[in-house]
């Protein structure tokens, strides 16, 4: 009864059908009043006069019902789009539509599965270095404050404590400023020596940051003073881990750097401050009356109401300039403020993590697009299969907007069991992504699917139903009854979907396109960056932090001669090729610069003496990382502490200085302020690649003997003969028999330069898995919609065959079908990859956005998959027997 | 716009008409019809009038319509009470009866006055 009633409510439709059914009812209306008449004996004419006198004012009855009906309509539509009866049966019909199509259905799920959980996967990865709440109370009032060294070009100069402690009495623009730097640190005590990284923070600092300890507390305020009993707050993983956490921690003693510290705290878990190595705090203990040009602190402040970073840094400019004026020598050296929201100082990689993120994001948008052309096609297939039903339901009185939403809830199940399926999916992903993801950048918690990302998810499967499922579904609702009764029978394209999908091929091929030539072109830049020559070979190289303690090597000579000892004794150990030292070990992310200035170019203001890298070490270095010696003679030990102070000098160097003649023999003045050295060049070297990969990068370089200095930090490096990693055990019982108490970290060369290549090596993983993908759907579109046509077109195919075409010709055809349309396709993909190559090109290295070799990689790669996909089809139409077919008829 | 009516209070118009309807789905001409013979004649309401108090009360949902067929053949709009019209019927019928009571009694003579 009610879908009899259902089926003829007509009033629902359009503003004209509603006028017109008011119509017929008032006309009835009228007619019926002057049948009356009329049998009374009213003349015709007269009777209808009198009717409608009888009725009053027939226009406005007529807008009145009109408008009321409209009105009905709407508030009905409304009640209908929210009624709980509705969608438990569209669900029901969903259900059993999916049940009817087990491969379609298995197929759609599969496909956006795929697209989900690419996105999934990349926001699990994105989001705790982006979104997730930093754990400091009120984070965005939080900003990190460095000073501008022109010299250097350098924007995050640090601070002196003298010049804390003034920036800190003069500014009105924060709540309070508080002061931190970081390093190594060794850990001893019953438990194995461990290196660990610390932060020293002034003692406001963890109020600064409005965080709470999980036990203990934290510093108080004389903690800070220089001669404070000393106290430390560790890490609650640290605290888990090392220390089996154990409660009573707090209050007993621990031994840093040989002084023993009292545990007065522990963090919580999610703590994390300047970036995730950092385990344990001790007091910033300092005073104003320190050395001012010691710049060696960072400034993290809370704006106080009101205050904008803008206008904070105005004043701060303003006081670098009164206190300019009052320390020339020092302050003076400085010019200019840089404040940065806190979440992205701390991360030091912040604007190549922010590239590579948009880069991804974009990656898995193009496959998210893809899978949804991919099953807006399949659902378009389908449709023409179910034109019949769409009709009858139609003709059973379903209006169009029920079809679709009926049709739209079909999508959104399987919408959602494509994403629950992608998220499961994501757990997978990230759990193989979680190990690879370096600490050293900061972030906030794991790579885990937490609320967020879920929240993320679920927004982008509800939005793919709308994508792939309401186009297919409109076409569907507007299926033309009487032909669709008549010929959906046949399942013949009733729907006239052909076009539409082929539109989507065509779009599916650009996109994957483009992405795969994103790939390649990733890939390539990955290949660039690991064929680099960076002057030095890292293979077979094993590298050793020594951290000396203040304690127990007091003198320069006492960490002299264990530099010495070291060396000696990793030399004799067996399978050493090589072995010596290096202060600043090349692409560890330190680099320290120098200005230097020949000797012929001393009286040049110093300001404008150049600068070049700096570094110290022992002999054979040049050997042991197989640094090429350009002329001269290598460091030896004669180079000692009494002796003339000799340098080495990279290529560019002497070629800067010298442009005509030798570099050996002449002198340079090396520009340490305070302590100001003439150095004789003794030698030249290739230049290496020191700070980072990129060539630009190479600067002029300076290499002094580490025996005429006295580091208490430097690397030990060893060239073994063969594996590496079988120099370990030697090199740890030898440095256990020389300093038992210092913690060993031994690090093959190899990993610490593979650190600086991570946006490639991520990027290309990442991207390469997310092209196959798409190749992969892409491909599965072209055979779909080949296949369809093929059978939509088999008469024509018989036809042909008994008019003497071959089987070839016919696969010819089909072949060419394909490719004409994946042609078009890859004309409009590679025009979109090239314009968004000139964009990216910052991610590139050593490839340019139009490389030739990626472009024609992908269109053969492309070309070979179509026809591939057309062919099997192809084939199948090839065998098309004439006889049978047209006999169907 | 209002409703015009002749004969008939205010506020009884959409009681009579949904009156007429318990006994069956009628079309506007039977209602109007059967509104005339019930009341002898004495109460008459315009047709404009009529139409328009059935539209608003399908909107009201207190009726609903089904096109059939009427006894002369003709395609006809019909109306029939849906439950909710029911319950308001029962509201306006105890309403009027209480009304009606009430002036009733105002209208009987007061003894002090006699």
């Amino acid at each position: 009864m009610a879908d009899f009633k259902r089926a003829f409510r007509l009033d629902r439709a359009s503003r004209s059908d509603v006028r017109s059914a008011v119509d017929d009812e008032l006309q009835h209306h009228l007619e019926s009043e002057v049948e009356e008449l009329t049998d009374a004996g009213w003349g015709e004419s007269e009777a209808w006069a009198e009717a409608r006198r009888r009725f009053g004012d027939i226009d406005e009855t007529r807008t009145y019902c009109a408008r009321m009906q409209t009105e009905r309509g709407r508030r009905e539509r409304r009640r209908e789009m929210m009624s709980m009866d509705e969608l438990r049966q569209n669900l029901k019909y969903a259900f059993r539509a999916i049940r009817r199509a087990p491969g379609y259905a298995g197929l759609v799920v599969l496909t956006l599965a795929f697209g989900i959980a690419a996105n999934t996967t990349i926001f699990s990865v994105m989001n705790p270095y982006l979104f997730r709440p930093l754990p400091f109370g009120e984070a965005d009032e939080l900003v990190q404050v460095n000073q501008v060294d022109p010299v250097l070009g350098f924007d995050m100069a640090r601070f002196s404590f003298p010049q804390f402690v003034d920036w800190r009495a003069r500014t009105r623009a924060f709540d309070d400023l508080a002061a931190y730097n970081y390093g190594s640190i060794n850990v001893t005590g019953v438990e194995a020596p461990e290196q660990m990284t610390f932060g020293r923070l002034t003692e406001n600092m963890f109020d600064v940051l409005d965080v709470r300890p999980a036990m203990g507390r934290t510093f108080l305020p004389g903690d800070g003073a220089p001669d404070a009993e000393p106290v430390v707050v560790l890490d609650h993983g640290l605290w888990e881990r090392r220390y089996q956490g154990d409660p009573s921690l707090i209050g007993r003693p621990i031994t840093l750097d040989g002084v023993q510290h009292t545990v007065v705290g522990v963090m919580p878990p999610d703590f994390n401050f300047p970036y995730g190595e950092v385990k344990i705090w001790v007091p910033l203990q300092a005073s104003a009356t320190d050395n001012r040009d010691r710049e060696a602190y960072l400034l993290v402040g809370r704006l106080a109401d009101g205050w904008t970073i803008e206008r904070a840094r105005g004043e701060l400019t303003g006081i670098q300039a009164e206190l300019s004026r009052q320390y020339p020598d020092v302050d003076g050296k400085m010019d200019g403020v840089t404040i940065k929201p806190i979440r992205e100082a701390l991360n030091f990689a912040w604007d190549i993590v922010n590239v590579l993120f948009l880069v991804l994001l974009a990656a898995v948008g193009f496959v998210l697009l893809i899978a949804c052309a991919n099953v807006a096609s399949l659902t378009l297939a389908r449709g023409s299969g179910r034109v019949r039903e769409v009709s009858v339901r139609s003709a059973m009185g379903a209006a169009r907007g029920r079809i679709v939403r009926q049709l739209v809830t079909e999508s959104t199940v399987l919408a959602l069991l494509g994403g629950a399926l992608g998220i499961g999916l994501a757990y997978l992903l990230t759990s193989l992504v979680n190990p690879v993801i370096p600490e050293g950048l900061f972030k906030i918690g794991g790579v885990t699917i937490d609320g967020m990302v879920l929240a993320f998810s679920l927004a982008v499967t509800l939005v793919t139903p709308v994508v792939f499922g309401l186009l297919p579904a409109m076409s569907a609702s507007k299926t033309d009854l009487v032909t669709g009764l008549k010929e959906g029978a046949k399942g013949s394209n009733g729907l006239g979907t052909s076009r539409g999908r082929q539109v989507l091929v065509v779009a599916q091929v650009a996109l994957a396109v483009v992405l795969l030539t994103g790939a390649g072109l990733t890939l390539r830049s990955f290949a660039s960056v690991q064929a680099l020559d960076l002057g030095f070979d890292p293979d077979r190289v094993v590298t050793v932090e020594v951290n000396l303690t203040a304690q127990e090597y007091p003198s320069g000579e006492e960490r002299r001669a264990f530099l010495t000892q070291t060396v000696e004794s990793v030399g004799r150990l067996p399978g050493v090729e090589a072995v010596s030292t290096v202060q600043w070990l090349p692409q560890n992310h330190e680099t320290v610069a120098v200005q230097t200035v020949p000797s012929h170019m001393v009286g040049t203001p110093v300001d404008e003496w150049p600068l070049a890298t700096f570094n110290r070490v022992h002999p054979d270095y040049f050997d042991a990382m197989s640094i090429e010696l350009v002329a001269g003679r290598d460091f030896t030990t004669l180079d000692g502490i009494d002796a003339e102070p000799v340098a080495v000098v990279n290529r560019l160097f002497a070629d800067r200085f010298w442009p005509s003649g030798s570099a050996l023999g002449q002198t340079v003045l090396v520009g340490d302020r305070a302590d100001p050295a003439t150095l004789t060049i003794v030698g030249v070297v290739e230049d290496i690649f020191h700070a980072d990969l990129n060539p630009a990068e190479v600067r002029p370089q300076i290499y002094r003997s580490a025996a005429q200095g006295a580091a208490s930090r430097f690397f030990v490096v060893a060239r073994s003969q063969g594996d590496p990693s079988e120099l370990a055990p030697g090199i740890r019982t030898a440095l256990s028999e020389l300093a038992p108490s210092m913690p060993t970290v031994i690090r093959p060369m190899n990993d610490v330069v593979a650190e600086n290549d991570i946006p490639w090596r991520v990027a290309s993983v990442f991207l390469m898995l997310f092209g196959a993908g798409a190749i992969l759907l892409a491909t599965l579109g072209i055979y779909g919609l080949i296949s369809y046509s093929v059978a939509q077109r088999e008469k024509e195919m018989a036809v042909r065959i008994a008019m003497g075409a071959s089987a070839a010709d016919i696969r010819k055809r089909v072949v060419g079908d394909g490719l004409k349309l994946t042609g078009i396709g890859l004309v409009v993909g590679l025009a979109a990859a090239v314009g968004l190559g000139q964009v990216a090109s910052a991610v590139l290295f050593g490839v340019s956005p139009n490389d030739p070799v990626t472009l024609v990689s992908v269109l053969g790669l492309f070309l070979g998959v179509a026809a591939l996909a057309s062919f099997v089809p192809a084939a199948r139409a090839s065998r098309t027997s004439p006889i049978e077919v047209l006999r169907a008829e | 716009m209002t409703e015009r009516n002749r004969g008939l209070l205010p506020g009884t118009v959409d009681l009579v008409i949904l009156q007429t309807l318990t006994t069956g789905p009628r079309h506007g001409f039977e209602v109007s019809r059967s509104i005339r013979s019930r009341s002898d004649g004495e109460l008459e309401l315009q047709d404009s009038a009529l139409y328009q108090a059935l539209h608003r009360m399908e909107k009201s949902g207190w009726i609903e319509a089904e096109w059939g067929v009427s006894e002369k053949g003709r395609r006809a709009k019909y109306y029939r009470l849906t439950p909710s019209g029911l319950r308001q019927l029962d509201r306006e019928v105890g309403f009027w009866r209480r009304y009606a009571a009430a002036v009733s009694k105002v209208l009987e003579p007061m003894p002090d006055e006699a």
